[in-house]
């Protein structure tokens, strides 16, 4: 999902990048990290790059990884979890070329904003009427929304950055791309789901204390 | 006459023991050794062996730069099997396509997983210090 350099047009990226920092800047000012929380928040930060790393390999020679965006925004809250998100995302792009650089903003926007917020309400909307089936559509979403919104940026580079008819970015348009990304992840969404159940569950169980004073 | 005839033909078979040879400049696969440094599994005992093959392909010792170097004459999965006198060794397997070139190969462990090693340190030394400044502040 991670969009590499050269694929989106300036255009696209540069109002993306400010949209990032914007949003930084307001989960600076809206965050309050308990210092004996930090533990945690590291140890699901790191276990969500692992997971990010991890591709998964899909017919039709795609590929997808987990992203345990839905755990990190259910156990923190959606602003905590877009910290850690961006982080991670930050780390992959600058040291591991997992991403590009100027396209770091769309790939913050997507799956650290959009995965930990989507992911967040669907599991406050629906956990009174089941928590598991919550937990598993948070997970699903968190994994979904953000392809659809990086199908949606790669498909419209046709329409916005092209000379004399001819793409100058990304060749092809939405309907390839929503194709190409919304079936593998729909599937890896499931799996991301029922992670999502089984770990929250495990932490609820064993480690009290990071839900005691939510 | 036929003294001389018999000389002749029998002095023919003194060719066999000449050892003829040719140069060569071919592809080869090379493997690199190391513990992480530079030549520290120089002058070890190695096997080569061909897809579907128990009888090694070719045997020797690494090179001064801990290289085995071996040319494969057919595709499919080669073994590499490395061993030194003090235990150490590996077994690397090689996959030759049908151009003869490389195109895959068994990586280490460290190799594997040593984006994610060091992306877990940085995740976890950030984390670190940002408990170091908190309970500054505090």
């Amino acid at each position: 999902m991670h969009i590499p350099d050269g694929f989106i047009s300036p255009l696209t990226y540069m109002p993306a990048y400010a949209a990032t920092v914007t949003l930084w800047y307001v989960t600076y000012t809206k965050t309050k990290l308990d210092s004996d929380k930090i533990s945690f928040l590291a140890a699901l930060s790191a276990l969500s790059f692992v997971f990010m790393m991890i591709a998964v390999p899909l017919p039709g020679g795609t590929s997808a990884h987990l992203s345990g965006v839905a755990l990190l925004s259910i156990v923190f809250g959606p602003w905590l979890g877009f910290a850690a998100i961006s982080m991670v995302l930050v780390i992959e792009a600058l040291f591991f070329g997992e991403g590009g650089v100027t396209t770091l903003g769309i790939n913050v926007l997507a799956i650290g904003f959009i995965g930990c917020f989507s992911s967040y309400y669907v599991y406050r909307f629906l956990k009174k009427i089941n928590e598991n089936i919550a937990l598993f559509l948070a997970g699903w979403f968190g994994m979904n929304m953000p392809a659809l919104f990086v199908a949606a940026v790669l498909g419209l580079q046709p329409l916005i950055a092209s000379a004399e008819g001819k793409p100058l970015f990304f060749p092809f348009d939405i309907e390839t791309t929503v194709a190409a990304l919304m079936i593998p992840h729909a599937l890896i969404g499931i799996v991301e789901g029922v992670v999502t159940v089984v770990l929250y569950r495990f932490l609820r169980k064993n480690f009290k204390v990071i839900f005691d004073e939510r | 006459m036929k003294r001389v005839l018999i000389l002749l033909i029998f002095s023919l078979s003194l060719f066999a023991h000449d050892l003829h040879h040719k140069v060569l400049n071919q592809e080869a696969v090379v493997v690199a050794f190391s513990f992480g440094g530079e030549g520290d599994f120089s002058y070890q005992s190695y096997e080569v062996y061909a897809p579907k093959s128990d009888i090694p392909f070719a045997v020797g010792r690494s090179d001064k730069l801990s290289r085995v170097v071996f040319i494969p004459d057919r595709k499919g999965e080669w073994r590499v099997k490395v061993m030194s006198e003090d235990g150490h060794g590996a077994e690397i397997k090689v996959v030759i396509d049908k151009e003869f070139g490389v195109k895959e190969y068994s990586q280490s462990f460290f190799e594997r997983f040593q984006k994610i090693f060091v992306g877990v340190a940085l995740i976890f030394g950030i984390f670190g210090l940002l408990t170091i400044i908190k309970r500054r502040k505090n």
